[in-house]
């Protein structure tokens, strides 16, 4: 196996909300899902080269499996913030009614590393990948800047990345279980597509993130890595 | 054996209610079973296990959770009949209003409401209407014939068998429903967000195409156990002061499922709650004490209280208006301070006691209305559940100098006493509280801050001594300067100049003197400051100085003597 993995400094709050939450109660995700880390990836690619190169791009990118490592630390700041929620009876011209709701926003500190199996690519789409990796910014909710800081090709994973079922684990002091989604295999560019009304295929993996809670209290959870 | 997983994959008390309800059905299917919940952190699900094989009956159909009969309902079970309870709760109210300062044991049982009574008008509140909600739809499929087939589900969702793992548990108990269900047109239920925190009605669309509103669908079986779940480990409550509601779900760490029960039951007679932040606090202390005092066996003689329950998992549901909305999904832990440690078990419970229960008044004495009190609750929540000594510090120095402007106004005062204070420090993991606090340099400077401060007001208010001056804003001084070592010790050194200087005139005027300090005890300070942290020495004389020590006579009031100034003198 060879995995590609790129690594960044995150720079500023990370959310991602869970699949299973509704906008009521946006709790975050610890992790980028694989499905979150690819279509990055697909945005990135559109906003370089235009929508034909990421459509080749999507073609052996949505099968590749994809594994992070979190940073060292994470706190998680419990917030609740305005949003817009469309009312039972919209006026016209007024689709949304502001209210609040409970938001997660996650201070990393440390390295963020995404690892990319790319065992079935071929050079060119090797390059292409460490290319698209370089020009990612911005993972999970708008605004959630990384730095890229580098990258290379490891033989094999380290503890210190989240596993998915399926995969040789590590008994760890502590983790973190989530339901990460990832691009299911019928995945196709229409049901990925904003443009369409195609659903898209998502399959869910159980996965275990390498994070030990330390401290919690109302407003904030903070979690060290384990591996 | 046979072991059951619920896997937490949403980190709410949404996976604690079901692995709850999963215990008692598991209970309920093999009588003799005790069943305990454990919380497995190196794959993060709580695992429960049964020493028989469970095979549900389809002739035996069990009643996992009471229906909740309202006026409306006019043909439903009457396992619980709202309006009743309710008025019987009015009827207890009034009759306490109406016989102020009977004792708590001394009202007659006919009259003491239910315990429990907030968990079911809770779901009243938000289960609108509840008997067409997914509560009652649960209630009766379970009811039915049917009721095997929906145990099957369960139990093979949740088994622990590594194949099992593969996919989510709601594709598990979909496959489930499709194998022992098939053709039901009731197996599922909307996932309400009173028990699944994260999961309310709004938008969870896959893709960012459309806006629709929703309302998530669940296998009926999977949401019936966290049904069940809620009347076990629970605490439903309303802040002082609000309509909000506050939801606190006791963690297991590992402890038989029956006993996590009595334990809740005994709890929530016991728990008094108050405004938001205070509602945190009580329940840790209060779950904390019922640990403690619950172990009749004394079975319980090493390790912690959050090694059976580790905290409580909360959410907390804000009124706006027309319907409540989660505003906070949190975790408060137990106390990892509270520890017996085998030898002398007995006497440290009872020590331990001694300490929440002064905890738990001094909390209960604050009132979080007034933005000062407010912030030193957040403080002390921030402390408790963060096992923060820092926060515990800075709580203390300034409750401190709070309950000297307190008792300086006449109002009532509680103060937390040295002993309890230094029995907490001690036992909270690494830090260098202890070789500070037993240093004889701290505590004769600690003394003479007493002596300034608490001792000087009371012979004032109480005496009418005054003799000596009160350092009102000593603590505040000591603080605020405590950003170096050398503006701290210019501080207390002028401190204590005017301490001295005190003493001189007081026995110039044939006044008897108060305890010296020395060059010596000074000498000592600084080498502590020189050693540590200036912040936390600071915080520590002040914590130290503005508390009760044991020896001192113990009044609330200081209306009343609180203490003999002359008699502290003689004993010093």
């Amino acid at each position: 196996m060879t995995w590609l993995v790129a690594t960044y400094e995150p720079t500023a709050l990370f959310s991602l909300k869970d699949s299973q939450a509704t906008s009521a109660a946006g709790k975050s995700l610890l992790v980028p899902s694989p499905y979150a880390i690819k279509t990055a990836l697909i945005d990135v690619a559109v906003n370089w080269q235009g929508v034909k190169f990421a459509q080749e791009v999507f073609g052996w990118l949505r099968v590749l499996p994809v594994r992070s490592s979190p940073p060292r630390w994470a706190c998680v700041t419990n917030a609740f913030i305005k949003v817009q929620r469309p009312p039972k009876n919209a006026e016209p011209g007024n689709p949304f009614k502001p209210t609040v709701a409970f938001r997660e926003y996650v201070q990393f500190r440390g390295e963020l590393r995404l690892a990319l199996d790319i065992s079935c690519l071929g050079e060119t789409e090797r390059q292409t990948l460490t290319s698209l990796l370089l020009r990612l910014n911005m993972l999970g909710k708008r605004g959630g800047f990384i730095q890229w800081q580098g990258s290379g090709e490891l033989p094999e994973l380290d503890i210190s990345f989240v596993t998915h079922t399926g995969d040789v684990r590590t008994h760890l002091s502590g983790v973190i279980m989530h339901y990460l989604d990832d691009y299911g295999p019928k995945m196709t560019w229409d049901r990925l597509s904003t443009f369409t009304t195609d659903k898209p295929d998502r399959m869910i993996v159980s996965a275990l993130i390498p994070y030990r809670l330390v401290r919690s209290s109302k407003r904030s959870t903070v979690y060290e890595r384990t591996g | 054996m046979n072991t059951f997983t619920v896997p937490r994959s949403q980190g709410t008390y949404a996976d604690t209610l079901m692995a709850l309800g999963l215990g008692r059905l598991l209970a309920a299917l093999g009588p003799s079973e005790k069943v305990t919940v454990r919380l497995d952190t190196a794959r993060d699900v709580l695992t429960l296990t049964t020493t028989q094989p469970v095979m549900p009956s389809a002739e035996v159909r069990l009643r996992l959770y009471d229906y909740i009969k309202t006026d409306k309902d006019m043909n439903g079970p009457t396992d619980y009949v709202y309006e009743r309870e309710k008025e019987r709760r009015q009827q207890f109210f009034k009759w306490r209003e109406m016989h102020r300062g009977v004792r708590p044991e001394d009202i007659p049982e006919d009259l003491i409401p239910r315990s429990d009574y907030s968990l079911y008008s809770s779901l009243v509140d938000m289960l609108k209407p509840v008997n067409t909600s997914g509560y009652a739809t649960a209630y009766r499929e379970l009811a039915s014939e049917r009721f095997a087939g929906h145990v099957q589900v369960a139990l093979e969702a949740l088994a622990d068998h590594p194949d099992s793992q593969e996919t989510s548990l709601s594709e598990r108990a979909e496959r489930g429903l499709k194998k022992y269900l098939k053709g039901n047109r009731v197996n599922e239920v909307s996932v309400v967000q009173i028990f699944n925190p994260m999961t309310g009605k709004g938008m969870n669309s896959p893709k960012a195409n459309s806006i629709g509103m929703g309302q998530e669908k669940a296998p009926l079986v999977l949401e019936a156990l966290k049904y069940t779940g809620w009347f076990i480990g629970a605490v439903a409550v309303t802040p002082k002061g609000s309509k909000d509601l506050k939801v606190l779900v006791a963690q297991p760490t590992n402890i038989e499922v029956e006993t996590l029960q009595r334990i809740m039951i005994e709890f929530r007679q016991n728990f008094v709650g108050g405004g938001a932040i205070q509602v945190d606090i009580l329940a840790a202390l209060t779950l904390t004490e019922t640990l403690l005092r619950h172990d009749e066996h004394k079975t319980f003689k090493r390790g912690r209280p959050r090694d059976l329950l580790s905290g409580f998992q909360t959410a907390y549901f804000q009124n706006l208006g027309s319907a409540k909305g989660v505003t906070n999904i949190s975790f408060i832990a137990l106390p990892a301070w509270v520890q017996l440690d085998g030898d002398q078990a007995d006497e440290q419970r009872r020590a331990w006691m001694e300490v929440l229960a002064e905890h738990r008044l001094v909390i209960r004495g604050l009132d979080e209305s007034h933005s000062e009190e407010r912030t030193l609750l957040e403080k002390y929540r921030e402390f408790l559940s963060g096992q923060d000594t820092h926060a515990f510090l800075d709580f203390l120095s300034d409750y401190g100098p709070h309950m000297l402007g307190r008792a300086d106004r006449g109002k009532f005062t509680r103060w937390m006493t040295t002993e309890h204070i230094g029995r907490v420090l001690n036992h909270m993991g690494k830090n260098n509280v202890t070789s500070i606090i037993s240093d004889p340099g701290f505590q004769s400077v600690a003394g003479a801050i007493r002596r300034a401060t608490r001792t000087a007001l009371y012979a004032r208010k109480l005496g009418n001594d005054r003799t000596y001056d009160v350092h009102y804003g000593l603590a505040q001084e000591l603080k605020r300067s405590a950003v170096t070592k050398a503006r701290f010790m210019t501080a207390l050194s002028d401190f204590v100049t005017e301490y001295m200087t005190e003493n001189l005139r007081a026995a110039d005027r044939g006044k008897r003197g108060r305890v010296a300090v020395t060059t010596e005890d000074l000498l000592q300070v600084g080498k502590l400051l020189d050693e540590h942290d200036p912040q936390m020495v600071a915080m520590l004389l002040i914590a130290y100085g503005y508390a009760k020590e044991p020896r001192e006579d113990v009044q609330e009031f200081v209306e009343t003597p609180e203490e003999n100034p002359t008699a502290l003198e003689e004993q010093e």
